[in-house]
């Protein structure tokens, strides 16, 4: 998420990383920490407040104290300049927290569940990428608009849009568009997701696979994880990370129907050329994170190894979700046109919806699933 | 063009070690960096904060 909506139409790498000079990092990714912890000691605060006043409160987690005091800040008084280039760093501490994460996953249940999920994404993107196209078309949206909007809702939020612009020549104004209406739907999904979660009474494995299957931008999804439970929070990242890694499909799919309307570059022919567009495209700590998983499963490690890397992974969400919180600006997010946003709703609404009913087929009905450790 | 010519072209257009880091995307930065706490989690020398 960002605080000013036109910032995410520039490219990932310089969305996150604004400067050269490594000191103005310094300020904001203080911020992150100074936040990230409060957050972390308000639940302490709060279960030991709850506890000696004998209040029958449900606990807060750290990861929703952490957002909203990063929320009260950015929505308040304001994210001063001198911390922003810092604050926009948190996407590059969730790709370390992801890599890190890879320690408590035996490999085995990673390409298991990576492979149950990516029959879910299919489905899922194929009935959903068809609803929210025909809605932009319905609403009147141009059509590489609601192209942006399909790829950010089914597959995976600002990376894909990201990678997607130049592909299809999308305009900037587009572009903007849809960054701004997939990421007020992300803080939308934050909070409504694991309320819906609990109410239908999922368990902590299909709270996973429901929030990494319909969240659309990876902190979120982390963080909506995350609010669940731990171990919700671990599911969702994989089957994200899985979504992520179809990005340059995805792309490929969309540049080659706009070039052949003559609206975009002509993709090199040839499976050679077509192969190095998805891998220029594929994201690279998923590399990382099977990497750690791979080490982790050969029985290389010892057990305070695995809880030093595991505790890296959790210090590492923690900035991310401070990031989360102090990049939400609900006014930037107000402001953008309606239409987008209806679409955008509609498609979150489509996507949560479909996924919600093939994982609760899976899990309930085919009995598909495994635990992670 | 002498051989030394063709030499020095070689060297003028070889990009430097800057260049060639620069042109590392951010994402195997983050993950190239992430392997390095990684390795220095395991090893134990990073400063043990309690979850």
């Amino acid at each position: 998420m960002s605080t000013v909506v036109a910032e995410h139409a520039e490219p990932a790498d310089e969305a996150s990383f604004t400067s050269r000079n490594i000191l103005e990092y310094v300020p904001g990714i203080l911020l992150l920490v100074a936040i990230g912890l409060l957050g972390k000691y308000a639940q302490v605060w709060w279960n030991s407040l709850a506890h000696h006043q004998h209040w029958r409160v449900p606990d807060i987690e750290y990861v929703l104290w952490a957002i909203v005091f990063g929320l009260l800040v950015t929505n308040t008084v304001g994210l001063p300049r001198i911390f922003r280039a810092g604050v926009q760093t948190y996407e590059f501490w969730l790709k370390i927290g992801i890599v890190a994460l890879g320690v408590r996953f035996v490999l085995g249940d990673v390409v298991k569940l990576g492979g149950i999920s990516l029959v879910q994404i299919l489905v899922d993107m194929a009935l959903a990428g068809g609803i929210i196209l025909a809605a932009a078309h319905f609403f009147g949206l141009s059509g590489k608009l609601g192209s942006l909007l399909a790829i950010g809702t089914s597959i995976c939020g600002v990376s894909a849009i990201v990678a997607a612009k130049g592909a299809i020549r999308a305009r900037n104004s587009d572009v903007g568009y849809a960054i701004a209406a997939i990421l007020a739907l992300g803080a939308v999904a934050l909070f409504a997701l694991p309320v819906l979660g609990h109410a239908i009474g999922l368990t902590d494995h299909e709270f996973g696979l429901w929030a990494g299957l319909s969240v659309d931008n990876t902190a979120e999804t982390t963080a909506t994880g995350y609010l669940y439970s731990e171990q919700a929070g671990k599911i969702a990242v994989l089957v994200k990370s899985t979504r992520n890694a179809l990005i340059g499909f995805v792309v490929l799919g969309f540049a080659l129907y706009w070039a052949a309307r003559g609206e975009a570059d002509r993709v090199a022919p040839g499976l050679r050329a077509r192969a190095l567009f998805v891998w220029d495209k594929f994201p690279k700590f998923v590399l990382g994170f099977l990497t750690v998983s791979a080490i982790a499963t050969a029985g290389w490690l010892s057990k305070g190894q695995t809880t030093n890397v595991a505790n890296v992974s959790r210090w590492a969400f923690l900035l991310t979700f401070a990031g989360v919180g102090l990049n939400t600006n609900i006014r930037e997010l107000v402001r953008t046109g309606w239409r987008p946003l209806v679409v955008a709703v509609i498609g979150l609404v489509v996507v949560a919806a479909v996924s919600l009913g093939l994982v609760l087929i899976t899990s309930r009905g085919l009995h598909w699933g495994i635990g992670a450790g | 063009m002498t051989a030394s010519d063709h030499s020095g072209e070689a060297i003028n257009d070889a990009p430097t070690r800057g260049e060639r880091l620069g042109r590392i995307s951010l994402d195997w930065w983050a993950t190239i960096v992430a392997g390095v706490v990684v390795l220095l989690a395991v090893a134990g020398l990073l400063p043990k904060i309690p979850w």
